[in-house]
């Protein structure tokens, strides 16, 4: 389904400079880690890598998405990854202050706590859309320029 | 994996834990990061004790208790930050967002419940057709003694409300969901089916007639040393504190992977309660969770115990209608 601007509520769209004459294949085995976590399935096809996530572990560092796709695309200043992602946790985020907005409606005796919920969970939800992408994207830069995981950090993939 | 042998118990045989005091890590740093986490505990319980019973009407409010809550949360995040306990259980946005989903059901729905079908109803009601006035004279005990007599009545309940969720199969059903998380934050401890929540939230200590700053001081307590329960932090908690009190290490033991282990430190905030009828192991781990610590999505979490007693109750009655042929010896 084609939503361009209603999805931006739960897509992440972005794009990282690759090494000149870095292959598809040498790109997305940089990453190959990242889609070996536990609850992860994903399929490279040429030029294109597609997964999806089931109740990915707490700290799997792409736990906040659910899906998406990888492209390995000729930009102007070389290869570029491209890639487009899809949260339905950011999408539950965007639902919480209008959830706890109807129960202040139906519920009197709750009402001045189902506003402070439905006002952070607009907060949080600004937080998460402009946090949420530069961490991925700084996950995919650091694995893409070879950077190792921090001391005691072990790596998700089974 | 061998396990350690506690009693007449081996704890740790299917998934890693710590056993005994001697055997934990303590805060490593500087002497004043030593100094602040070995005594911060003792010092906010003391502090609030204080505040408590001295505050002058005008501000001693449940309001303020609220206040004082929300801030004491905030402040613990920051401990979390500053000194985790394990970098493992690191605080996510996602994982905040989900357990303050459920902390704002819990202030919510759960809270309504609790009010118009709950304890607080009950209690309404029984009060109508019982002489509670024979009970006045708790009023006149020294407000603190009152004050551990709601929260040690409440934790008391609480501690066989719990025990009761780990060995009666429809009360685990509900609680089993809590069991389901993998890392310890503030606010893990709201995280649960919105029934168990309201189940915990029974207790007896409304039917008896104490002050109205005795209840605010028992919330303190509770709240300074409870709290702790769920808490990426790692503090070097003086020897008293954990003899008397429930901690993380204590928790963090009973929400292992290891099934013997999570049959342990049942108590909310008395863990002594759990030393008097043998239920106490001392220690701490690191992998929680239940079925190899998978993580449960909140869909999940809502409907897991209504599909499970479906389950259950499927087998049970096919059981019955086409019992298995055994063969004759």
């Amino acid at each position: 389904m084609n939503l361009p601007f209603i999805d931006r509520i739960w897509s992440v769209r972005g794009s990282l400079t690759l090494d000149p004459f870095q292959s598809p294949a040498e790109a997305f085995g940089k990453l190959d880690g990242l889609f070996r976590a536990e609850g992860t399935s994903h399929k490279v096809e040429g030029d294109t890598l597609t997964f999806s996530k089931k109740d990915p572990l707490a700290q799997d560092k792409m736990a906040t998405f659910n899906g998406g796709m990888l492209r390995v695309v000729e930009g102007g200043e070389g290869p570029e990854l491209v890639y487009d992602l899809r949260s339905s946790a950011l999408l539950f985020c965007f639902v919480l202050p209008f959830f706890f907005l109807g129960i202040a409606w139906l519920i009197k005796d709750s009402r001045t706590p189902a506003y402070v919920f439905a006002g952070l969970f607009t907060v949080l939800y600004v937080v998460g859309r402009i946090l949420e992408p530069r961490l991925i994207k700084s996950v995919f830069r650091k694995r893409l320029s070879g950077e190792t995981l921090p001391e005691g950090e072990v790596p998700l993939a089974q | 994996m061998d396990g350690v042998r506690v009693g007449k118990r081996v704890i740790g045989a299917d998934s890693p834990v710590t056993i005994g005091w001697e055997n934990l890590p303590k805060v490593e740093g500087g002497p004043v990061k030593q100094f602040v986490f070995t005594y911060f505990q003792p010092a906010v319980l003391f502090a609030l004790i204080a505040f408590w019973m001295y505050a002058p009407d005008s501000i001693a409010k449940a309001s303020t208790a609220v206040g004082i809550g929300v801030g004491f949360k905030v402040l613990l995040l920051g401990l979390e930050w500053v000194n985790p306990r394990y970098s493992s259980w690191r605080l996510t946005w996602k994982e905040l967002v989900t357990d303050l989903f459920y902390v704002g059901i819990s202030y919510t729905l759960v809270k309504y419940a609790g009010k118009h079908i709950g304890s607080d109803a009950i209690v309404g009601a029984v009060q109508h057709l019982l002489d509670w006035e024979k009970f006045k004279w708790f009023i006149d005990m020294p407000l603190l003694f009152q004050a551990f007599l709601i929260s040690f009545i409440f934790d008391f309940g609480q501690y066989w409300m719990h025990r009761g969720m780990h060995n009666w199969y429809p009360l685990w059903l509900t609680h089993s969901v809590h069991h389901f998380i993998t890392q310890l934050n503030i606010n893990k401890g709201a995280v649960g089916n919105p029934v168990e929540l309201f189940l915990i939230g029974l207790g007896l200590g409304g039917f008896f007639d104490f002050l109205p700053r005795a209840a605010l001081l028992a919330g303190a307590i509770g709240l300074a040393v409870g709290t702790y329960q769920h808490i990426n932090v790692r503090f070097n908690t003086p020897r008293w504190w954990r003899f008397l009190f429930n901690t993380t290490e204590h928790h963090s033991l009973h929400h292992s992977q290891d099934y013997e282990a999570s049959r342990s430190n049942y108590a909310g905030t008395y863990i002594f309660i759990d030393r008097i009828f043998g239920t106490c192991v001392d220690g701490e781990a690191e992998l929680l969770g239940m079925e190899g610590g998978r993580r449960m999505s909140i869909r999940e979490q809502m409907t897991y115990p209504f599909t499970e007693a479906y389950k259950t109750t499927k087998a049970v009655i096919q059981r019955r209608l086409h019992p298995v042929a055994v063969p004759a010896e």
